[in-house]
């Protein structure tokens, strides 16, 4: 994408969320809002940088739980993707169990957690993991299973091993819904988080928030929600990344977009 | 009847010169209930190998059917059938036959390059990138190949796909109506292009077609098929000199067996 076609393409949002903040500014302003209401988008901004010490502190704490929650979650749910495609009586037994599981709000286990594992880094990356689990494993799956029956016929031709199978033709098929997977997973990751540390915990940005939030520093409060919000959002933008290098479909999305057709004239597109 | 897989022979012997022979060969789908349907009944073949066979015929006369038995991707249900000295299923899992579909199937996160070698790297035999390129060129398509199909049109799909079905040196080439999506001025070109690789090196084809002139054009044998149940009516060489040249098909001999083909294919649809 060119330097053009990108300014087309973000400028707007970007003016629509400076428009928002300036609109909240003048709002706070002109109705004299009480701060630990509605704190000036101003006030938020000086937080941020003079707390920025203790914020990144705790930012470093969800970072690593979220980390390694998330690295846990995406990577079982992967695992078992691929075994259940593989194997199809496992996915039989297990599959329809671990959809109705999907029923139990996991943020009304998070206390059962602290009672199992304490309340340190573990059970916050557990509740993590479960959260980020699921949609790795569906997303994964209904990819492997959506794999064109003509390229599986193709390689069952050449009677391919299963490995080849994987490597050729359903994992690179799998892909693009995989990091729809990887998308959603990452979202519920970091609510998963918040929870978390909501319930026991005596660092991380959850349990600022809640402090905060119990001595009504509201100016603080929402410097730290400046913060969570960059976190996703920049994990987002990683994946999203990471995605345009490995994604055939998005290769050949940017590839278009950027230069004309080369088939010939005269030649049946 | 089931899809043959799992155990490699490994150790089977292909002889290249044996005859494909059918002998009395039978599908029936739901063979086990009270009213089969035969998808191909007593079917009786023999072609010496290396020739260029295609098979014509209304839709459920069984062509695709009778292709898939000689992939060895269905097991007849009664009969024999057999390839380069073996039975399909060996000849497959041998990975001596190529099979090329109506859509190209090429593999779209793959470059022409490695989508003309996969197959062979899937059967153990990888070429090197000169082979590639020597494959890529007979088919016209040296240009492109760092290009990803999407790149492409139909009809240099259709010949990566020709290319890649070389690089296994297959002894037998299976094609299910694979320029049937191309318009008639493609498929034509794709024609000569196909007989100009062929002729190079020829495995035993099995081109299966709805067009008459493409069969009479292509072929050494042209086998007419007709429906309820799947089955042979007619089988007819065609006598025109090689390499088969556009200006063929207005010769009174091309004529005559258009016509005979479309009588036996009339027959067949009445019967």
């Amino acid at each position: 994408m060119n330097a053009r076609a990108a300014l087309r393409k973000f400028l707007p949002p970007i003016a629509s969320l400076v428009a928002l903040v300036v609109i909240w500014q003048i709002c706070c302003v002109v109705f004299d809002v009480p701060r630990f209401i509605l704190p000036e988008p101003v006030d938020i901004a000086r937080s941020v940088v003079d707390n920025f010490d203790v914020l990144m502190t705790h930012a470093g704490v969800t970072l690593t739980e979220l980390l390694i929650g998330y690295a846990l979650g995406v990577g079982s749910g992967l695992l078992l993707a691929i075994v259940m495609n593989f194997a199809a009586p496992l996915k039989a037994a297990i599959y329809p169990i671990l959809v109705a599981s999907q029923t139990i709000p996991k943020v009304a286990i998070a206390p059962l957690f602290v009672l199992w594992f304490g309340t340190d880094l573990l059970p916050k990356v557990l509740i993590i993991a479960l959260l980020a689990f699921f949609p790795v494993l569906i997303n994964t799956l209904s990819g492997l299973e959506g794999t064109d029956r003509d390229q599986l016929n193709l390689m069952k031709s050449v009677d391919a091993s299963p490995w080849y199978v994987y490597r050729f033709v359903k994992i690179p098929s799998a892909i693009p819904s995989l990091f729809a997977g990887l998308k959603l997973a990452l979202t519920v990751s970091v609510i998963g988080a918040v929870i978390a540390e909501f319930v026991a915990s005596s660092k991380g940005l959850g349990f600022l928030l809640l402090s905060y939030n119990a001595s009504l520093r509201t100016t603080e409060l929402f410097a730290t929600l400046v913060i969570l919000i960059a976190i996703s959002g920049l994990s987002f933008l990683l994946i999203v990344a990471i995605e345009r290098m490995f994604s055939w479909q998005q290769r050949g999305a940017a590839r278009r977009g950027g230069s004309t057709s080369i088939v010939p004239k005269g030649e049946s597109a | 009847m089931s899809v043959t897989s799992g155990k490699r022979t490994g150790a089977v012997e292909i002889d290249s010169t044996a005859p494909v022979r059918a002998d009395g060969l039978s599908v029936a789908y739901g063979a086990d209930t009270a009213s089969p349907v035969w998808a191909l009944k007593d079917v009786d073949l023999t072609v010496p190998s290396g020739r260029f066979v295609s098979l014509i015929g209304p839709s459920g006369c069984g062509k695709s059917t009778l292709l898939r038995v000689l992939a060895g991707l269905l097991e007849p249900t009664s009969g024999t059938l057999s390839a380069g000295g073996t039975t399909p299923g060996d000849l497959r899992r041998s990975r001596a036959t190529g099979f090329m579909f109506q859509d190209p199937t090429l593999l779209p996160w793959m470059t022409v390059r490695q989508n003309i070698g996969v197959l062979a790297r899937v059967a153990g035999r990888p070429i090197g990138s000169a082979e590639a390129e020597r494959l890529a060129e007979l088919v016209g398509l040296k240009d492109f190949l760092e290009r990803y199909p999407d790149e492409l049109s139909g009809g240099m799909r259709q010949r990566v796909a020709l290319a890649r079905s070389y690089a296994l040196d297959p002894t037998l080439l299976l094609m299910d109506e694979p320029f049937g999506a191309l318009d008639e001025i493609t498929r034509q070109k794709m024609n000569d292009e196909l007989l100009d690789v062929w002729e190079k090196k020829s495995p035993s084809v099995f081109f299966v077609t709805h067009s008459i002139s493409e069969a009479v054009y292509l072929s050494d044998l042209v086998v007419v098929m007709a429906p309820r149940p799947g089955r042979i009516v007619a089988q007819v060489e065609i006598d025109i000199p090689r390499p088969r040249r556009a200006e063929m098909r207005f010769t009174s001999a091309f004529t005559e067996y258009v016509g005979e083909i479309h009588t036996a294919l009339t027959e067949a649809m009445n019967s």
